[in-house]
Formats: C-alpha cells, structure tokens, sequence
C-alpha cells in the first residue's frame, strides 16, 4: 500500500526537477549555470522517476533495470558536466 | 628451381594424362564428363574431349609446363612471382575449360575467366601507366567482345531448339542455318572470336598487350588465349559454316588482318611488338583457313595452330632472355648475340626458320598446307594466294628482323661471352627443338591432326602429313615467298636503319582511347556539376521527386483509411516534439543548435518506435542518431559557428520542398494504411520465423535468412564505400590531439564504460536471432563504444585497428555463411542448423557475425578522425 502512495510521488517529484531544469536551462545567465540546471535533470529528474518505477514495479526484472538505469546515469552525467564545464574554461583562458 | 619445376610438373601431369587419352581419341571416341551446375536452367558443366578439343588442351598443358618452368626463372627477383605464377596456372585451368566446355554457358564463363586472367597478367607490372592503360583496354576489347559472344551463343542455342549443348546443337546445324536468328547469332559470335583473336578492327589491343612480362606474352598472346577464337569458330563450323555470309566474312577479315600484320610488324622496332604483329598476321591465316573450311583447310589449320603455338612461343621465351642479357627490345640497337650466346642463337635460328616456312622445320609443312588450301579455294580466284604471298614473304622479313640481325648482325664492337641460366634457357631450346622435331618426323602428329580435323567438319578425313608434297604450285609459292621476303628484309634494312620509321598508334586504338577519354570526361562533367548544386541541392532533387511521383500517384485518387485507430497521447507528445525539433532546426542561427535540435527529432522518433514495439528499429535509430550527432560535431568544429544572414535567407526554398515531401511521405503512409493492414508476406514471415528460421525475432530472421542475399549485397556496398572513402580522406595518422590534453575524468570513466559497450554489444549479437538486437545493431554499439573512446582521448588504443580488413573480414565470413550449405548437400544461403548443446546453431548465426563485422569495420573506419581538428597552418 505504501508503495501505491510513494511510486506516484517519486514521479510527480522527479518530473518537477525536470522541468526545472528545462526553466533553468532557459532563463540562467551563464554557461556554468545552466550547466548545473541541466545536469540536474539526468540524475535527479529521471532519476526519481525510475526508482519511482522500480518501486511500483512487482516485477525483479524491472526493477533491476530500473535500479541500473540510475547507476548509469549517476555514473556518467557527473563527466559530462565536467567536460562541458572543462571546455567552457578553457576558451575563457584562451580568450583572456 | 626446384620449386619451379614442381610447379612446372602440375601442367606437365596433365599433359602425360592428355596424352594418354590420345590414341582413343584418335580412333574417334568422344570422352565426355559432366558436373551438374545450373541443371534446373538446363546448364551444366559439361565437358567433351575430342580431337580438336585435345589438340588445344595439349598445346595448353604441354606448353604451359615449359612456360611456367621459365617464368620462374624469368621472375627469380619479382617479389610478385608467386601472384604471377597463381594467375598463369589459373589461366591454364580457364583455358582448358574453354576448350573442353560441351555447354555454351560454361564456355562463355571460361572465356571470360582468360580475359580476366590476361587483365592481371598484362597488368602485372601495375605500378607502370602503360602496363594499367594495356591492361584496361585488353580487358576492355575482350570482354565487349564476350558480351557479344554470349548474346550470339543464346541466339544459336535458340536457333538449335534450345539447346545449350554444343554438340547437340552441332547436330541441328541444318535448322540452325535456316533459322531467321542465323545472321545475327553468327555476327554476333564472330565479333566475340574477332575481339579475343585480334582480327581487324579489334587487333590493336594485342600489340599493347606486350606490356605483360614476357611468359606471359609467350603463353596467352601468341599460343594459346588469343586461339580462343579460332577455336571458337572451328568449333562453331559445323553448326554455322558452310554459308556466303560466313565465308566471305571470315576470309574478308581474315585478308585485312594477315596484310596489316605483316605490315606493321616491318614498321616495329620493339623485338616484343613485331612478334605480336606477326601473330595478327598468323591470326588473320587461320581466320581466313576456316572461312574457306573445306577439307585441305580444316587440315592446314590445325597443323598451323601447332606450327605458330610452338614456333611463337619459343621466339618470345628467346626475346625475353634477350631483353634480360642485352637489357634493351629495340631491334636497331641489337647486333651479334650469338656470339654472346651461341646457343641461344642456335634455338632463335631453328625457331626463326620455322616462322619463315622453310624446311626441314615444322613451319614449312604448315606453309606447305596452307598453300595448298588457298590453291584449293577456287571461289577466291588466284587473290587469296597472292595476299597469302605477300603476308608470308613480309613474315619471311619479320623473322629475318627478329633473328637474323639481332643475333648475326656485324656487331660494331666485340661481344664478350654472356652466361644465361639453364632454368631459363631450357624451355625455348626444348621448343626449338620441338620446331625441328616436328618438321623432320611428321608422321607422329599425323593421328592428332587427323582427329582434330575430322571433328570441325565432323566427318572422318584422311589426313598425311609430310615435309614433301612434291613439286606443285605449292611448292613455287614457298620459293617465291622466301625469295620475296628476302628482298624486303633488305629493303627493310635500308629504310628502318637509316631513317627512323615513326610509329603512331592505329586507328582502332585512337578511336578506343578517344572514347574512353569520352566517357571520363562525361562523368567529370556529371560529377562537377553534382558538385556545384551541393548536398542540399541534392536532397531537394531527391525529395522534389518524392514530390512529383506523389502528385502523379494523387491524380489517380489518393486512397484514405475509413478510420484512424486510436490516438495515444505518446503519439501527439512524440510528433509535437519531433516537430518543434523540425521547426527550431529550420529558424537556427547557430549550427550547434540545429545539430542538438536535428538530434531531437531523431530521439523522438525512436521513443515512437518504442512506443509502438518496434524495438529494433528504435534501438538502430537511437544508435545512428548518436553516431551522426558525434560525427557531425567532429565537423562543426572546421565549420562556421554561426550561419549568415544570406544562408538563412537561402534555407526557404529547402523548407517548402522538404513540407512539401512530407506531407507527400503522409499521404503514402496513409494509402498503404488504407490497404490490407496485414500483407501475406508479414503473415508468411511471422509464421516462418521460429519453424523454418530457427529465430523468434523476424526483423533479425528476415535479415540474414529470409532476405540474406539482399543483405549480403548492401554489406558489400558498405564494404566498398568504406575502402573508397578511406582513399578519398584518408585520416591523419599522428594527429595532434585537439585542446591541451584529454581529460583525465573522461579518461578514466572511458576506461570503465567502452568494455562494458563492448560486452554489452556482444550480447546484443549473441541474443539477437530470438530477442532485439542483431549483428547490426551490436556493430553499431561497438561502433559507439569506439566513439566514446575517441572523445575520451583514448585515440591510442583505437590507432591499432585496421577497419577496412575487420570489414573485409566480415565480408569474407558472411560469403562463408552463405556457401557452407553447399557442403552439407544444400544451396546456395540455405541455412544449416545443428544442435550445440541444446542450442540452435546454424549458418544464418554465422552470417549475422560477418554482418557485425562489416558494420563494426565500416563505422570505426569512417568515423575514426572525424573529431580531429585538422588545421592548415
């Protein structure tokens, strides 16, 4: 019953920081910022949606998935920040 | 040498075998041998041996020993000998099939098969202009000429009733002269023989053939591919001689070809180039022979081929150990080299001899028949023996040009003593030898001959073959030849050694070259202009006639389904997001926002094909997307950033074309909804799939076993655009990486992801047969594990792979796959499957991992590089 209760809102949530992040994407200032906002939406977003499906989900197999999906994005969006972060740097250096 | 002998004895077998059958054949049995092949098309290889047949094939082996046994000497420091070698022996075999082929579809595939074989030997030296220019138009002339061919051999086996047996159709030679196809079947068979045997006005090709190293030379383009005609049309006499049309064609060529050899050979100065105008010369001689192709003649060709094959064969062997001691072909700067090689000498004089026709040699007997036929000839009147005097006495001066001055000129200086191996003195003495052999005891071959000829004009003849006929207007022909051809020896050697003749190339040629250069020039002018409309120009073509075949197929109705299933909400998120993708892609200025945008229509529409099922699709799609943004950065970077205001301006023409597309592409959408929602094939397919495929997943089924040729055919497209890309823009070897280093993050999470692509790309493989995935699609996760490699910086660990041989490779395994059934009694793609420990295993596995390996091959090798920054300072 719990889970009928927590699934809807871990994807309710998850949704919220998206579009958050689509707003972040749109509105902030600087590269760095919305560098952040974006990251953001991987992790955080999709992120609670799937364990809000991993929740819901009887199934092992889904869940497992679901549970993986995450790793991976908790894996690999931290390098992609950091080399959009790292290439925007360097031009600044190299333009001052 | 060893080696070379024991190459040599391959051919040597098969002569002694050939041998052996003689004395049957001889008695006038047919052997006869047949493999099925296409049986279902009425075609089979099957093959007969009777006399003319085993005349060829005797000649073919006999003298390919001795060639091969030469050219390996001949080659000792060509790091390519054992190519040559292969490509000689390969011929052989081609050759002989030829010769012996009862069927006329086999025949015309051994026929092909020589002219490919010539292509590579006269090629053989490709590094050389000249040696590639030959080469071309040797395969060229020939293989237009086998077109033909096979066009006239269909003709004449519809004509027979449609047969495809050469000796059935033999036996029909009545229906097949009286048959309305007869005129065309047999133009088109006698340019098919005039191309292959160089009869005007396709002779030019075998002069520029001599850019061959000389065994070559020796074996194909004197004594045996360039009789392929002449056999060709003593085979087909029977069945189409015997007519005006044939007659006076063959002996109308024929004449033109003997004069403008014996001719030309005078003006030559290259040894190599005379003897090839000579063999026209001989050519056009037999040519002529078999038009007239009464009794005496039949006979004369037969011992002539013999004569030529041997005598042309040894002179050519002769002049390549000339060109090797002296180092030079050029017959005015040759003079007395039989003081430098007596022997050699020796073997060039008895061969020489035998070309002049004078006795005791074998050349004489030849003459001596052949005389005798033209004599014979009474439709021809006295003009046939006078062009056949002047031919001969003209070849009487080329073989005084081609031994007598190099070898027993006055040298201006003295000759030291030249030592030549006996691996490469060998065979031109042995076939010299043979000359004189011949002519002294004829009456060996006499059994031989008379086969061979009571099998052109199938009717036993009785053959005697002699040195001496006694004193007849034969005999007066041979001393008025030889006496004339004594006389333009020495008006030749006025003429050529002091003035210098200028050599240009012939008509035949110019027209050739002229319109080879024609053609290129065509496609230049096609290319460039392809070139100036652009690649959206391109597009827009494609996409307007999208368009107009839309708005032909609506002036017939435009079919509309009577209703529209369910709309998801998906359905209209998915499409607003692929359109608003469109939109901001058309209305960007900057070219990173119309990349990212373009990516976004392509991940909509993946999430589409999921949310309709279609998992495969959406994972290819999904994949090709990611490949082509991550290709199109890697040019972004060279590319402006931003896009002017002009080019902006010039985007509004594309976008009407490309709505207008679209709404075309809808409306065909919609009229094949409006048809059958299921189509037979689907049912077929979906019901086959895991009976008859052994597989549950029927996109994958349908690839590489319902549809597997298809598959194979688009993989070799692949294969081949990849090896021309990669020598179009061949990749920077040792680039310098891009910015100040790769970064150590990347690097290390690199190191973490690509092996797990990887495997989890082999899992796509090994499970796709049953479940989504594929050797497509696992080739393409291999191809962005490589990708993500790249962008890590890890280009080092990517530098050592080789991807046009791993896309070679799978090409090589997926023909494998495809030809396995055929040793399991199947055919050809048939899938054999078998049981490994309770799994499945069967071809269509085999061939889906040449698929992977092609598409790994083709997308590491055409993406690799695309993210260097290549810059021109």
């Amino acid at each position: 019953m719990i889970a009928a209760v927590i699934a809807p809102v871990l994807v309710l949530v998850g949704a919220a920081f998206c579009l958050v992040a689509a707003v972040g994407l749109w509105r902030m200032p600087t590269l760095y910022a919305r560098m952040h906002a974006a990251t953001k939406a991987g992790p955080v977003g999709a992120g609670l949606v799937l364990v809000g499906v991993a929740v819901a989900s009887s199934d092992v197999d889904h869940t497992a998935r679901a549970l993986a999906v995450v790793a991976f994005l908790l894996a690999t969006a931290p390098i992609a920040a950091h080399l959009v972060g790292r290439a925007a740097h360097r031009r600044e250096e190299d333009q001052s | 040498m060893k080696r070379g002998l024991a190459v040599a004895a391959i051919p040597a077998l098969a002569f002694a075998y050939l041998l052996s059958l003689a004395p049957a054949v001889s008695d006038g049995a047919v052997l006869r041998a047949t493999v099925p092949w296409l049986s279902a098309a009425g075609i089979d290889l099957a093959f007969s041996l009777d006399g003319l047949s085993l005349v060829f094939a005797l000649l073919i082996t006999g003298l390919g020993a001795f060639v091969v046994a030469y050219a390996w000497a001949y080659l000792a420091d060509d790091p390519k000998r054992s190519r040559f070698i292969a490509v000689l022996l390969a011929f052989m075999g081609a050759m002989l099939g030829l010769v012996l082929a009862d069927d006329v579809i086999a025949l015309f595939a051994f026929w092909e098969l020589t002219g490919v074989c010539s292509f590579l030997l006269v090629g053989h030296a490709h590094h050389r202009e000249a040696a590639r220019q030959a080469a071309r138009q040797a395969l060229v002339v020939t293989a237009v000429g086998g077109l033909a061919l096979l066009a006239g051999l269909l003709m004449l086996a519809t004509a027979a009733g449609g047969t495809y047996s050469l000796s059935a159709i033999v036996d029909q030679a009545d229906r097949v002269r009286a048959h309305p196809l007869y005129v065309p079947a047999f133009a088109l068979i006698a340019v098919g023989a005039f191309t292959k045997s160089a009869q005007f006005p396709f002779h030019f090709w075998l002069p520029n053939a001599m850019a061959a190293p000389t065994p070559a030379s020796a074996y194909l383009h004197s004594a045996t591919m360039v009789k392929a005609g002449i056999y060709l049309l003593a085979r087909t006499d029977q069945a189409l001689g015997d007519t005006a049309v044939w007659t006076w064609t063959l002996v109308g060529v024929g004449s033109v070809t003997m004069l403008l050899g014996a001719v030309q050979a005078l003006r030559e100065t290259d040894l190599k180039r005379v003897l090839a105008y000579s063999t026209i010369t001989a050519l056009g001689t037999l040519v002529v022979l078999l038009g007239t192709s009464f009794d005496a003649s039949v006979k004369a060709v037969v011992v002539f081929v013999a004569v030529h094959a041997l005598y042309k064969c040894a002179l050519f062997m002769i002049v390549g150990i000339v060109d090797k001691v002296a180092g030079t072909r050029d017959v005015t700067r040759l003079t007395g080299l039989a003081r430098a090689v007596p022997w050699l000498g020796a073997a060039a004089a008895i061969a020489g001899l035998s070309m002049a026709g004078l006795p005791p040699m074998f050349g004489f007997i030849g003459k001596e028949l052949t005389y005798k036929a033209k004599l014979g000839f009474e439709a021809g009147g006295w003009l046939l023996p006078l062009i056949a005097v002047v031919a001969n006495a003209l070849t009487v001066a080329a073989a005084a040009i081609l031994v007598l001055r190099p070898f027993f000129g006055r040298a201006r200086e003295p000759v030291a003593r030249v030592s030549v191996g006996a691996a490469l003195g060998a065979s031109p003495v042995v076939l010299a030898v043979a000359c004189m052999a011949f002519g002294a005891f004829p009456h060996l071959i006499e059994p031989l001959v008379a086969a061979a000829a009571s099998s052109i004009v199938g009717r036993a003849i009785p053959v005697e073959v002699s040195l001496w006929y006694g004193a007849g207007p034969a005999l007066f022909l041979s001393v008025v030849t030889v006496v004339a051809g004594g006389a333009s020896y020495v008006a030749w050697r006025q003429w050529r050694v002091d003035g210098a003749g200028a050599r240009s190339a012939g008509l035949g040629a110019r027209v050739f070259e002229a319109t080879v250069a024609g053609v290129a020039r065509c496609a230049a002018r096609v290319a460039g202009g392809l070139e100036r409309i652009g690649a959206t120009g391109i597009a827009g073509l494609a996409f307007a006639l999208v368009v107009a075949g839309a708005v032909a197929g609506a002036s017939e109705g435009v079919p509309m389904p009577d209703r529209v299933g369910a709309v998801w909400l998906s359905d209209i998120v998915l499409g607003g997001v692929a359109v608003v993708g469109a939109v901001v892609a058309v209305r960007a200025r900057s070219r990173m926002t119309m990349l990212v945008a373009v990516g976004a229509v392509g991940v909509a529409v993946s999430v589409w094909f999921v949310s309709l099922g279609a998992i495969d699709l959406a994972m290819t799609q999904l994949l090709v997307e990611t490949v082509v943004v991550v290709v199109a950065l890697g040019a972004l970077r060279v590319a402006p950033r931003a896009v002017t205001r002009s080019a902006s301006r010039r985007r509004r023409w594309p976008v009407v074309v490309a709505t207008l597309a679209g709404a075309a592409m809808t409306m065909l959408a919609l009229g094949i909804v409006a048809g059958p929602v299921a189509s037979p094939a689907s049912d077929y397919y979906i019901a086959a799939s895991a009976a008859e495929a052994h597989g549950r997943n029927v996109v994958n089924t349908i690839l590489v076993d319902f549809r597997a040729l298809d598959t194979l055919g688009e993989i070799a497209v692949l294969v081949l655009a990849l090896v021309a890309a990669r020598a179009i823009a061949r990749p920077p070897g040792e680039g310098r990486a891009s910015g100040a280093g790769p970064s150590l993050v990347a690097g290390t999470a690199a190191r973490a992801f690509v092996p797990l692509l990887a495997i989890y790309g082999g899992f796509l493989l090994v499970r796709g047969h049953n479940a989504p995935g594929g050797g497509f699609i696992a080739g393409l996760v291999i191809v962005v594990a490589a990708l993500v490699s790249e962008l890590a910086g890890r280009r080092a660990a990517l530098a050592r792979l080789r991807p046009i041989r791993i896309a070679v490779a799978g090409l090589g395994v997926a023909m494998l796959a495809s030809i396995l059934s055929l040793f399991a009694g199947g055919t050809y793609f048939e899938g054999v499957w078998g049981e490994v420990a309770g799994v499945a295993v069967g071809t269509p596995l085999l061939f889906d991992l040449g698929v992977f390996g092609v598409v790994v091959g083709v997308g590491i090798g055409a993406t690799s590089g695309s993210l260097e920054v290549r810059t021109c300072s």
